[in-house]
């Protein structure tokens, strides 16, 4: 026999962990409860079917202070053959960002409507000009709840896979890589215009997701401080030059997946598949000859794939191991352009894995936490000649310890390649447990300047923030 | 006759003691109160601290058993939007899994049962299920207190990890509700709970406000229940980690 034994009422309300024998039976109502207050008002009787109407969201100041050493000339962007600089340091302050966000959802538990809106308002006169004023809807869709159905019509986020950072398996979910990594999540991932279908079998899923219309990852503007930065290669200049999405037209850009999840004690478990535009960047090198001097400029390009993987995480004493891999037997690449042969890059297919395994490790409950995660993908044809991936061999850490109930947090959070290149993310806040948190966090770019995060090691930046959320 | 008083006497008071309900008894007729199947209840959390109201918190709470098993999803609406969902079974492990409004879920580990719930002074101990042959229940005496005449049932558990050294629970005798519960660590009382306006929503014996206080006056946690329904249908899908 189990029951709620201490505190029934708490359980009742709150966890309800109240196992007893099945088929009760309603007891006649009691004597009332002697020398006990009256009810403080609210509706606590049974009735009709709730309607939902939520909303919620926060505003935000979010600032960029810049402390980078700056760029030097043969830094500079290049269109056309010309020098472009890149306007920087001008101000204390490289971006002042108004950001609010709205979450409203009306209904019923069944049946009911979600809009998420960001909203983002830059004072002019600083550098956050590569950034517009703007709303977007990640989230806009109708949902229908069944019990074994969940429906979901219009824009929203779907988000696959068991690691913390980056997922090999989150197919659909384009990312908005436009300040790097410097976006909260909410902000990060991006809706897609889907229909999404799950059945439900106990501790089984099966959904079942068609995006008709593909979106695309996006990356930084040709004259945002965030711009990627190449190496040189082959002694010849090699400029981003960002450009619209070239994501394929009529019919191929349909996107389409599925993915069977369940749990089975301890550990979580997917296998998924997936058919449409690839998440991942192809940055594509194409000559220009038409200034003075001849210049390779990168630009971004998008092509289909199709992919199987699969995901996992077991939470074992106080940690949660997780680890998923997504293989494409047609994944694009970029080949490596032989000038000697007056051959220039190209976009072939190929075979392609991307790994990733990591923990959560609760130390101290909430209080204090470390996070670890691996990244790895590669092309399995060997030898191949393509370029490296952009984004592998990374290493993720994050260690997180809170004081004072949990109001102040420390947090320092890395990234490190196997080129020994890194970003250091120290940060430090306060939430005031009213709604207001204030935040401080550090940038630190690191490394030589040919690898991923070397490539930055003049653009350090201080992000501040305050936050009201309601 | 002067003995004769005194062994009628005798006779009546170990009939009196023949009869009386021991602490494990109480506990039993408590524990066969009855509960929910299911439930879906709105709450608001004010956590104070120095006498100051510190944080307000808003959450659902959708609950149903499963045979022995239940699952509970939580929903934070106010301040921070975050999804609890927890499979509890009887012959093993919890399993729990987190989402916030902008992730995606995640597999947690059960958290530190001697930890506090969401910053209050409630434990996630307190908001576990038990197993009433965990406990061994002495009786007290009898004591009145605002909720009425009570049983005092001490308990203590038998093995295991021991988030409090004691427990005493202060049964109504009209209906065997649990209407205060002190907790005691390193033998000092360490805060107690009392439940109040409770009323019996369809059939099922509920407090509409709970409040967890510490023994010097300077913190507590109060939940009030805006809303209440149990025994109703429950989508089975609000506790598929895939819909949350």
């Amino acid at each position: 026999m189990r029951g709620f034994l201490f505190i029934r009422a708490a359980l009742i309300l709150t966890l309800a962990v109240c196992i007893g024998p099945p088929g009760l039976h309603a007891q006649d109502t009691p004597e009332d409860s002697e020398g006990i207050e009256e009810p403080s008002g609210g509706d606590a009787e049974g009735g009709e079917k709730e309607k939902l109407w939520e909303l919620s969201g926060y505003v935000e100041s979010e600032n960029f202070i810049m402390f980078g050493r700056g760029l030097k000339k043969s830094e500079y962007l290049c269109v056309s053959g010309k020098p472009a600089k890149v306007e920087r340091n001008q101000h204390l302050f490289n971006k002042v960002e108004a950001h609010g966000y709205l979450d409203l959802r009306v209904g019923t538990d069944t049946i009911h409507a979600r809009g998420a809106v960001h909203g983002y308002l830059y004072p002019t006169g600083n550098e956050a000009e590569y950034l517009k004023n703007r709303f977007l809807a990640n989230e806009l869709y109708l949902r229908w709840l069944t019990a074994h159905t969940d429906l979901k019509i219009g824009t929203q986020t779907i988000r696959w896979g068991t690691a913390d950072v980056i997922n090999p398996t989150s197919y659909f979910t384009p990312l908005d890589l436009r300040e790097v990594f410097f976006k909260d999540e909410d902000e990060m991932f991006l809706g897609v215009h889907a229909v999404s279908l799950a059945l439900l079998f106990g501790d089984y899923s099966l959904q079942l997701v068609c995006e008709p219309i593909a979106s695309a990852t996006l990356l930084p503007s040709t004259y945002s401080p965030w711009y990627v930065k190449l190496s040189r290669r082959h002694h010849v200049p090699l400029h981003y030059y960002y450009r619209a999405p070239d994501i394929p037209k009529s019919g191929a850009n349909i996107c389409y997946g599925g993915r069977f999840s369940g749990s089975a004690s301890i550990v979580d478990f997917s296998f998924s598949a997936y058919r449409g535009i690839d998440r991942d960047v192809l940055l594509m090198p194409t000559v220009d000859i038409r200034g003075p001097l001849t210049t390779v400029y990168v630009t971004p390009r998008y092509r289909n794939l199709t992919c199987v993987g699969f995901d996992i995480a077991v939470a074992t004493g106080d940690i949660t191991l997780q680890a998923e891999a997504a293989y494409s037997f047609n994944k694009n690449g970029v080949t490596q352009p032989d000038l000697q042969r007056a051959s220039f890059s190209g976009i072939e297919p190929t075979h392609y894995l991307n790994m990733a395994a990591g923990l959560n490790w609760l130390i101290d409950g909430e209080d204090f936490n470390v996070t670890l995660e691996i990244n790895k993908s590669m092309y399995l044809v060997r030898p191949h000649r393509f370029i490296d991936p952009l984004i592998s061999d990374l290493v993720i850490a994050r260690v997180e310890k809170r004081f004072l109930n949990s109001s102040l947090r420390v947090r320092l959070q890395g990234m490190m390649t196997l080129d020994l290149d890194f970003l250091l993310m120290p940060s430090i806040g306060y939430d005031f447990r009213n709604g207001l948190l204030i935040e401080a966090e550090g940038g630190i770019f690191g490394g030589s300047p040919e690898t991923l995060f070397g490539s930055y090691n003049s653009r350090d930046i201080i992000r501040v923030r305050a936050k009201y959320q309601f | 006759m002067k003995r004769m008083i005194i062994c009628v006497a005798s006779i009546i008071a170990g009939a009196g003691v023949l009869y009386a309900l021991t602490g494990r008894e109480i506990m039993e007729k408590s524990d066969a109160l009855p509960d929910p199947a299911s439930t879906e209840s709105r709450a608001v959390m004010k956590i104070y601290r120095n006498g100051a109201l510190k944080e307000t918190k808003e959450f659902q709470m959708y609950s149903k058993k499963y045979g022995q098993d239940s699952r509970v999803l939580i929903r934070f609406i106010r301040p921070t939007k975050i999804k609890f969902l927890t499979h509890s079974y009887k012959s093993r492990e919890d399993l729990q899994w987190l989402k916030t409004s902008s992730g995606k879920p995640k597999k947690i580990v059960g958290s530190d049962s001697g930890k506090p719930f969401v910053l209050s002074h409630f434990f996630y101990e307190d908001l576990k299920g038990r197993e009433i042959d965990d406990y061994n229940y002495t009786l007290r005496g009898e004591e009145s207190i605002p909720g009425g005449e009570c049983y005092k049932v001490e308990a203590a558990k038998k093995s295991g990890d021991k988030v409090y050294d004691r427990i005493e629970l202060f049964v109504r005798k009209s209906d065997y509700f649990v209407v205060r519960v002190n907790f005691y660590q390193k033998g000092k009382l360490l805060k107690f709970l009392t439940n109040y306006d409770i009323k019996s929503i369809d059939g099922i014996l509920t407090p509409l406000r709970m409040v967890m206080s510490l023994p010097d006056g300077k913190g507590k946690t109060e939940i009030t229940v805006t809303s209440v329904k149990h025994n109703i249908p429950v989508n089975d899908s609000l506790f598929n980690k895939g819909t949350l």
